[in-house]
């Protein structure tokens, strides 16, 4: 705010024509001032302490909005209720059902049987879309005609056959011919490095650096981890700010798994695009946050033993116990 | 008001509190704190309270007041009492240095005295606009003055407080 919007709201304010947000404004203009006029200093005793106040929790509820989103509700309760109260139902009507099996194998059966219903009409009307207005036009169809007509077909197809390759491309550039991958994931990806990354901004954002990585075992170079220690200030938050990023991800993403306390965070996700095995753990320890990220190839064994060791460096325990955990 | 007045509506105003603290702090036990704070707070101003306004309008205030003095207390890591009884409005003190603490008493001294020279209704109104944070419309239809005339009355309240500290801050 420049002086002569100061000014004119000052001069608002001797007219008794400011709201109350505009006196928070003011207090709030004249708090940063270095050197106040006797006016504007007066003007500021007016304020008062309670409008400066009330104007610093504001700013600092705005503050922590524009920093942390909030997950704003998406559906009313009621139909959160009523959602889970049919899943409930159905889970129950599968559960119970007494000829379970029969009816699946029935239902499969039926919806096969369909499904050979729907091709067999549409090859038995493929042609009769394809049939000419009158009859004549259709015994007079020369063989040059049937010939363009097929090549349209053939050009149609080519067309089609192209379009799902550059699909396969925009899916996957390096997925060759030969391949056998198995797409696992049927839900859109949410990829679990991303939680590495805002870590990495959080902790730059916070002048923490990373922690050298350390392990008196020999390390399985498969296995990437970094190590963070944060202060464990209620500005940094870290624990509800892990909470709040691991309930981004959907419950349903593969190897998922939340555990957490007061004390202690625990995370994990599999990635099964890059075929990799995630592990998130966060622990208070002595008025610090000690944050452990590996991650490994799906199936390798991740030893805690490196955890624990920065765990027992913090706690000054490491003379103490040297036995590892796994994880 | 009196402390029966006070106790009558200590409840609500300690919901009311609790409320502006729970959306501040994270923490139930932090915001249950400065609710607590609060209540202290009003407490020791009681005897200024007019049980005719609105004390829930106040409350809400210093809960707000409280919670920024809470947080400023947790950022500096200093420990120290948040009231000072020796002001006559509740405050979020935040200077926790002798210095600033006189130089706190010394402006509240001199914002008395002009606040003083102000008849009982202006300082009325004043008051309303300064502690209770009330806006025009609202203090028109607490007082039933109308609205034209609360700002005029507030505008001039203002001038003579302004005038009497400028005066006071050369000396």
């Amino acid at each position: 705010m420049t002086n002569k919007d100061i000014q004119q709201l000052v001069d608002k304010y001797f007219a008794g024509e400011t709201t109350p947000a505009e006196e928070q404004q003011l207090a709030l203009a004249l708090k940063e001032c270095e050197d106040l006029s006797d006016e504007w200093q007066a003007v500021s005793m007016m304020l008062g302490e309670l409008t400066l106040g009330e104007a610093e929790y504001n700013e600092i509820l705005a503050n922590r909005e524009k920093q942390a989103p909030v997950i704003k509700r998406m559906y009313p309760r009621w139909m959160a209720a009523a959602a889970s109260l049919l899943i409930i139902i159905c889970v129950g009507a599968v559960l119970l059902w007494p000829n379970n099996e029969q009816l699946s194998s029935d239902a499969v059966a039926k919806t096969e049987k369909q499904a050979c219903k729907t091709t067999e009409g549409r090859i038995e009307n493929a042609p009769s879309l394809k049939m000419p207005d009158s009859p004549s036009e259709g015994i007079g169809q020369t063989a040059d005609s049937r010939r363009t007509n097929d090549e349209k077909k053939e050009e149609s197809e080519k067309i089609i056959v192209n379009t799902a390759a550059d699909e396969a491309d925009e899916i996957d550039p390096y997925l060759h011919y030969a391949s056998h991958e198995e797409k696992i994931d049927t839900m859109p990806y949410q990829d679990p490095a991303r939680v590495n990354e805002y870590i990495a901004k959080l902790a730059e954002a916070n002048n923490v650096k990373e922690g050298a990585l350390k392990c008196s075992l020999p390390c399985d170079s498969n296995v990437v981890s970094a190590v963070y220690v944060f202060p464990d200030k209620d500005e940094i938050n870290l624990f509800g700010r892990l909470l709040q990023l691991a309930c981004w991800y959907k419950s349903e993403t593969p190897g998922y798994r939340l555990t957490f306390s007061n004390q202690q965070f625990f995370f994990e996700l599999k990635d099964m695009r890059r075929q990799l095995h995630y592990h998130w753990i966060a622990e208070r320890i002595n008025g610090k946050v000690l944050f452990y990220a590996t991650h490994a190839p799906l199936g390798t064994n991740v030893s805690s033993a490196c955890y624990q060791e920065y765990c027992n460096e913090l706690m000054h325990i490491n003379s103490i116990n040297k036995k590892s955990r796994k994880i | 008001m009196t402390r029966s007045e006070f106790e009558t509506i200590a409840v609500k105003l300690h919901q009311k509190a609790l409320k502006v603290c729970l959306d501040f702090w994270s923490s139930k036990d932090d915001a249950e704190d400065a609710a607590q704070e609060t209540m202290i707070q009003l407490w020791r101003y009681l005897e200024h309270i007019d049980a005719e306004r609105s004390v829930e309008a106040l409350a809400v205030r210093v809960a707000k007041n409280c919670c920024v003095s809470m947080y400023r207390k947790q950022q500096h890591r200093e420990v120290g009492p948040i009231l000072d009884s020796t002001k006559d409005y509740p405050t979020n003190t935040h200077d926790s240095d002798p210095q600033g603490q006189l130089e706190a008493q010394d402006t509240q001294r001199m914002l008395n005295e002009a606040l003083d020279l102000l008849k009982p209704r202006e300082r009325q109104l004043f008051d309303m606009r300064a502690v209770m944070g009330l806006s025009i419309d609202e203090i028109a239809s607490q007082t039933g003055i109308p609205k034209l005339s609360v700002t005029a009355m507030v505008s001039a309240a203002r001038k003579k407080v302004f005038t009497e500290l400028r005066r006071r801050i050369k000396q």
